[in-house]
């Protein structure tokens, strides 16, 4: 049977009949002709040919897809019928449009952030290569000029570029600031293969000629956005750029603003940060382990030396460089929202299976009048597949209302620069298929069941629920509903314990009240160390003196981001010569004398550096308390000495004293201080250096703790370094609280609110289903309850039992439940880091659970206990 | 229901189909043309269920065994001719060998008498 025909039956069937009306024509005047009158011409025809009607029939059947047919009429029934029952209806769609979409809502998260987060052409192979050390990532593999060339045609590597960042200063707000800007090798466009908004990108004809291509954010805060900003020029430390091109919104390259050509020097020294892009079907180990072999050759090359056998290599994808704590919420997350998604599903399953309870009578009657048991749990399915898609539409619908109100904090805690977060054709294909495929998953539990119910004797009138087949599958679900629930009110609750803890988190300082932001200087500028000195000086003394002031430090050093990560070194004669410890390395953090105590680091033994030794650059440290333990165990630190290598290493754009030391002596321990976004991780291991050692001229770091709101200090604040140099700007102002909240604590108060969002709902969901079971059973008892009154039972009778009915199944959840949140809890921990077992959060997860289902289970119970006897025996 | 007529239904649906093929061999037919010249030829013998003959011309139809164009008949009504293709023709030839086949068997059974007897009437 071919679609053709029967999309055309209609119309063939208007052909036929013409065709009998012709036929029956012939019939009679053949007939007339033979003398018959005409009305028994006419009968004679008929009773000839048979029933017209018939005929028709017969032909419409033989043009009919029986199954498709059936399948519409069991639709049109099923929309009748749930017409007819709105309440279950609306509870049921309800329920799915919630659990589809939460699940629909997270799916667009980890389809922008982790599937397809950057418009880069293959982001996925695209990679950096990273030294590993002890404590992850020392640095990443960077080239020469002419090393380049040796990559780009490696065998496992398809292309290759070179970037990396520059911070120049520029006028186009109307005053000085310094902007953070990309330079790109001639043929970075090309390997990233995204084409301009509009204007050009940049190519190997540029050279080192002053033109550059705006970032879309950068071109939309500071010009009128369109073709019109070709050609115009924009001023970087004082060199003219000509603007040539506008990148789109998506190409946010390490939040670049701008991106300038980089030229590769040709002295071999200059080495460039290097990304690869690796060829397809490529294992990234082989990629890893080749550019490795090149490594060291070019060591030995340029160096003489071999690399320490020991040294590793490691390919990390865009993205991954500060790990993969953002795919592990996002899985999370959606381990989270299927937990929920299941729920709902067992939720509808319980709904269907008393809607079908209810309409087994109507059922019955059908069977009789000859509709097949899977002509019947067709039916049921249909229903399923029904609800499934009318949750699916309102959860798309969810999806988009959630989308546009949570899309601003979402992208910032969630999503790299490139991500966009939208409702797209594969979130609305993932969507539909959920809802396909749960409408399958709850629809089949009841229809077989059904089925079933049909496969034993004829029924004598007796609804299946009260049977204990009914029963027993009622039970399944509400416990595994119960169990479910459990799971994510205990993940939900380690989640937003987390999330508190952290905000309690002692930091090792105090981040109250404390404005900090940035004195980037003019290349060029203060190269000396002692007119470095000078102006700093004179800034950290202005500073000090405004009103609301408590302390000014300014220096290199913030306390939220680790300093500079170096070398540094134990005089053998401590340890002996066989120490493990050949080039370790340690936040170096280059204060002045203000910085501890504005800070409030504590200083546990020893002193801190006096004025007099800063100013004079005496070679003195002091290291923190986890650091000293692990250096010299029991030993007393203090007097003892410290090689640090890059104090005489003679860096560009740094200053030196005169007489520069490598050996410093440690003077004090001060107490430990805890990066925030890692709540148990081991302290940094910081060496606090007298600032004057390592002077760069690049910028200087202010910190400002107040009295009150630091905030209102900003603007006395930009006053007063403008008196000192007018041309100095000023970037990145903002409070340490700030910083910690937004950059380091949304992403999980976000984590803990969806989290407690979807337990909530889970919640709710799971009461909606214990409800639902306990009203079906108290309308299938009506009238055991009714003999019971009558019989004597009192009111209290009634409600304790009707009570107490689904408390063994609730009970029997809720160990399920707790068995599954410590398997769970314990894979959680694995990828995440997380509070340990908490008894108190297990128990509080199962009083709320029991007070729930108890309140679900009063109102049926308390209608039950209304039940007049009379009433109750006359309901069958 | 009728699950065991259904043999014998389809049987005379084959039949029926063979006849109906071999009616319009010498030219173009519409329904009742055949209906009566089948009738006809079996010397009123066999009477066309007519009911089931429009489905059976609709099945030939179908399968590509004939092909169907309105027309006027002779009394000048529009009426819908079927006329045999080349499909048609070769099914007809294969049907029609295969009757004689079966026929053959079946007389063969009952005794040649009643063949050859015929046969001299």
């Amino acid at each position: 049977m071919s679609w053709h025909k029967f999309l055309q039956r209609r119309q063939r069937d208007a052909e036929l009949r013409r065709e009998i009306d012709f036929h029956l024509a012939e019939e009679i005047e053949e007939n007339v002709a033979r003398g018959m009158l005409p009305e028994d011409a006419r009968r004679q025809a008929y009773l000839k040919f048979g029933n017209p009607v018939r005929v028709r029939e017969d032909l419409w059947e033989q043009y009919t897809l029986t199954s498709l047919d059936n399948r519409w009429r069991d639709l049109k029934y099923e929309l009748r019928a749930l017409r007819r029952a709105p309440g279950f209806a609306l509870t049921a769609i309800l329920t799915m449009a919630l659990g589809i979409g939460a699940t629909t809502l997270v799916f667009s998260v980890v389809y922008g952030a982790v599937l397809n987060p950057y418009p880069y052409r293959d982001a996925n192979r695209i990679v950096q290569m990273a030294f590993l050390g002890k404590e992850g990532i020392r640095g990443f593999m960077a080239v020469n000029a002419h090393d380049f060339e040796t990559v780009r045609r490696a065998s496992t590597v398809e292309g290759a570029m070179l970037s990396d960042f520059a911070d120049p200063i520029t006028n186009v707000s109307g005053y000085p600031e310094d902007i953070e800007i990309a330079r790109f090798s001639g043929n970075a466009f090309d390997f990233l293969g995204v084409a301009p908004l509009f204007g050009r990108t940049l190519t190997d004809d540029d050279r080192d000629q002053p033109v550059v291509v705006l970032g879309y954010a950068f071109c939309q805060a500071h010009y009128p956005c369109d073709q019109s900003v070709l050609g115009r020029k924009l001023d970087l430390d004082h060199r003219q750029f000509i603007i040539v091109g506008v990148m789109p919104p998506r190409f946010a390259w390490e939040d670049a603003a701008a991106f300038v050509p980089l030229v590769p020097g040709k002295d071999p020294d200059d080495i460039y940060p290097l990304y690869l892009r690796a060829r397809k079907g490529i294992r990234a180990e082989v990629v890893s382990a080749q550019m490795l072999a090149l490594v060291r050759q070019f060591v030995l090359a340029s160096e003489g030396v071999e690399l320490p056998p020991e040294t590793q290599l490691k390919s990390i994808e865009l993205g991954q460089r500060r790990g993969g704590s953002l795919q592990k919420r996002l899985k999370l997350l959606f381990g989270a929202v299927s937990l929920l998604l299941l729920i709902a599903c067992a939720n509808v399953s319980i709904l269907l299976l008393g809607r079908a309870t209810v309409r087994q009578h109507e059922f019955e009657i059908r069977n009789a009048l000859g509709a097949s048991r899977s002509r019947l749990a067709s039916q049921l399915l249909t229903e399923a597949l029904l609800i499934a898609l009318g949750g699916g539409v309102l959860g798309i619908a969810i999806t988009y209302g959630a989308i546009a109100a949570l899309r601003a904090p979402l992208v910032k805690s969630f999503f790299p620069s490139e991500a966009v977060l939208a409702v797209n054709g594969w979130v609305l294909a993932f969507s539909t298929a959920l809802s396909l495929f749960t409408g399958i998953l709850f629809g089949l539990f009841p229809s077989l069941q059904v089925s079933k119910s049909f496969q034993g004797p004829k029924f004598n009138g007796r609804f299946t629920l009260g049977s204990p087949r009914g029963r027993r599958s009622h039970r399944v679900l509400i416990a595994s509903q119960v169990a479910l629930t459990l799971v994510l009110l205990v993940t939900a609750g380690a989640v937003i314990r987390a999330f508190i803890d952290l905000y309690k988190l002692d930091l090792g300082y105090d981040p109250r009240n404390v404005l900090t932001f940035r004195l980037p200087i003019p290349e060029g500028e203060y190269a000396s160390w002692a007119a470095r000195m000078q102006y700093r000086k004179v800034l950290q003394e202005r500073l000090q003196q405004i009103p609301g002031v408590r302390e000014a430090s300014v220096d290199q050093a913030m306390p939220t981001g680790g300093g500079f990560q170096m070398e540094y070194a134990l005089p053998s004669e401590h340890f002996g010569p066989d120490m493990d410890i050949k080039m370790p390395r340690a936040d170096l953090e280059f204060v002045d004398a203000h910085f501890l105590p504005s800070m409030r680091i504590p200083i546990l033994t020893g002193r801190a550096f006096t004025q007099g030794e800063y100013e004079r650059a005496n070679p003195v440290a002091l290291i923190n308390q986890t650091f000293a333990r692990r250096l010299f165990g029991n030993l007393d630190p203090v007097g003892r000495m410290l090689r640090i290598p890059p104090l005489v290493a003679g860096y560009p754009g740094v200053g030196r004293p005169e007489n520069p030391q490598e050996m410093v002596r440690i003077i004090g321990i001060t107490g430990d201080v805890r990066a925030a976004w890692l709540p148990g991780a081991p302290p940094r291991e910081s060496i606090y250096l007298p600032e004057s050692l390592f002077a760069t001229a690049t910028s200087l770091r202010v910190n400002l703790r107040t009295e009150n709101d630091p905030m209102s200090i900003l603007q006395t604040a930009r006053r007063v370094v403008k008196q000192v140099n007018p041309d100095q700007p000023i970037s990145q102002a903002r409070t340490l609280d700030e910083i910690l909240s937004e950059d380091l604590r949304d992403r999980d108060r976000w984590l803990a609110m969806l989290f407690s969002a979807f337990s909530s709902i889970a919640l709710f969901l799971a009461a909606i289903g214990l409800y639902s079971v306990a009203s079906f059973a108290v309308t299938q008892r009506t009238r055991e309850l009714g003999v019971r009154v009558a019989l004597g039972a009192t009111r209290r009778d009634i409600l304790r039992r009707v009570l107490l009915s689904e408390s063994g199944v609730v009970l029997s959840g809720l160990g399920i439940g707790i068995g599954l949140s410590d398997i769970l809890g314990r894979l959680f921990r694995s990828f995440m880091s997380m509070p340990a077992d908490d008894l108190w959060l297990l128990l509080a997860s199962c009083c709320v659970m029991l007070i729930v289902s108890m309140l679900a289970s009063y109102f049926p119970a308390r209608r039950a206990a209304r039940i007049e006897p009379m009433e109750a025996l006359r309901t069958e | 229901m009728g699950k065991q007529k259904q043999p014998n239904r389809e049987m005379l649906k084959g039949t029926l189909d063979m006849m109906v093929l071999r009616t319009l061999l010498p030219g173009d037919a519409h329904g009742h043309t055949i209906a009566k010249v089948i009738e006809r030829t079996s010397e009123e013998m066999l009477e066309v269920e007519q009911g089931s003959l429009y489905p059976a011309l609709h099945r030939l139809e179908d399968r590509g065994w004939v092909s169907s164009h309105w027309g006027a008949s002779q009394s000048n009504r529009k009426a819908k001719f079927y006329r045999l293709t080349a499909a048609g023709r070769k099914q007809l030839t294969s049907q029609t060998s295969h009757w004689r086949q079966i026929a053959r068997a079946i007389s063969l059974v009952m005794g040649e008498k009643i063949l050859v007897k015929a046969g001299e009437e």
